[in-house]
């Protein structure tokens, strides 16, 4: 198969060819809401990030300069999205913290697989959102630390410390849990 | 640094620095690091086995987590937001794409210019008369314009 670049498919999207539209969706839409079920733990939410996110994205298509990769591009304004929610989350909420620590969590040793991945999960959207974005992009979506960095804004520098965070903390939340 | 082979070498606390922010894989550390690291490791494995350790057990968890799948509503959703193909309209389809762009102008000129004559020459003999002095002129002009050089002789047949 000829290799297509985005730079293509973004030029006929914007034409709306509906093959080039439905390669950009197919393409992007599974990062941008894994990006966004991880840092919200909430799946209509992150469906209503990926919808809002992409309502930008064809704004954006007429115009588009290729600065920066589209994919950077798409999941920074998801994580700007989940930012804003995650905002007036704590605004609706003041003072009020994620439960942490389930009493009645079985042992590990009866722990099921899928109970796990909860936990894992909840702990990921419980980690401050930087360490939560940072995580995400790296350790569950694979992108480089300079992607992540971009998408974040940010210094690799700064990027690798929240990791580091990250990870400790995603550690002893889940030692506390008996799940790791 | 570099060691007497002339290659990369990287600090003991740099290399824990790296196992704790992007675990236990070498190939995810930043990609610069990433031979040296290794080398690293496995010149001194007993120094870096229990922080790969640790790190390997959270990597295996976070491997647990599994990708989220875009359901089917929320791509034709996508899909519908999404910029449509302008339709071609039908001058610019067919036959209509070997024309000259000026065409429908042209057109619309030549509507107007036909509108024009057609008044002057169903206009009431009375008031043809009338204005006879006035639109003989005028016609003539315009009738030349428009190539029929027999104006005077359409004129005279009507009359």
């Amino acid at each position: 198969m000829a290799f297509v670049s985005d730079l293509d498919q973004i030029t006929r999207a914007a034409a709306g060819d509906p093959s080039a539209v439905a390669w950009l969706v197919d393409r992007y839409s599974p990062g941008v809401i894994s990006l966004a079920t991880r840092m919200l733990g909430d799946r209509m939410e992150a469906e209503d990030v990926t919808q809002e996110t992409f309502l930008r994205a064809w704004k954006a298509l007429p115009g588009w300069e290729p600065r920066a990769k589209f994919s950077t591009w798409l999941h920074r304004v998801a994580l700007n999205l989940c930012y804003d929610i995650l905002r007036k989350r704590r605004e609706s909420l003041p003072g009020e913290l994620p439960e942490m620590t389930d009493p009645d969590l079985t042992p590990p040793e009866r722990l099921m697989q899928s109970e796990r991945v909860r936990a894992i999960e909840e702990a990921i959207a419980a980690l401050p959102e930087r360490q939560a974005a940072a995580l995400t992009l790296c350790a569950l979506q694979g992108h480089s630390q300079a992607e992540a960095a971009e998408i974040m804004e940010t210094s690799e520098e700064a990027l690798e410390s929240l990791l580091a965070r990250a990870r400790r903390s995603l550690r002893a939340t889940l030692a506390e849990r008996s799940v790791a | 640094m570099k060691d007497p082979m002339n290659k990369s070498v990287l600090s003991d606390e740099r290399i824990f620095d790296l196992i704790g922010a992007y675990g236990a894989d070498p190939s995810a550390f930043p990609e610069a690091e990433q031979a040296a690291a290794a080398r690293r490791i496995a010149a001194a494995p007993g120094l870096f086995a229990a922080a790969l350790e640790e790190a390997r057990r959270l990597d295996s968890l976070l491997d647990m987590v599994p990708e989220v799948d875009v359901p089917a509503s929320l791509r034709d959703s996508l899909l519908a937001s999404a910029p449509k193909q302008k339709k071609a309209s039908r001058f610019e389809g067919g036959f209509g794409r070997f024309l000259p762009s000026w065409l429908p102008a042209g057109a619309v000129a030549s509507l107007v210019m036909g509108v024009l004559i057609g008044v002057n020459v169903s206009l009431p003999a009375s008031v043809a008369s009338a204005e006879t002095n006035t639109t003989d002129e005028a016609d003539a002009v315009m009738y030349a314009a428009l190539g029929f050089g027999d104006y005077e002789l359409m004129s005279e047949t009507t009359e």
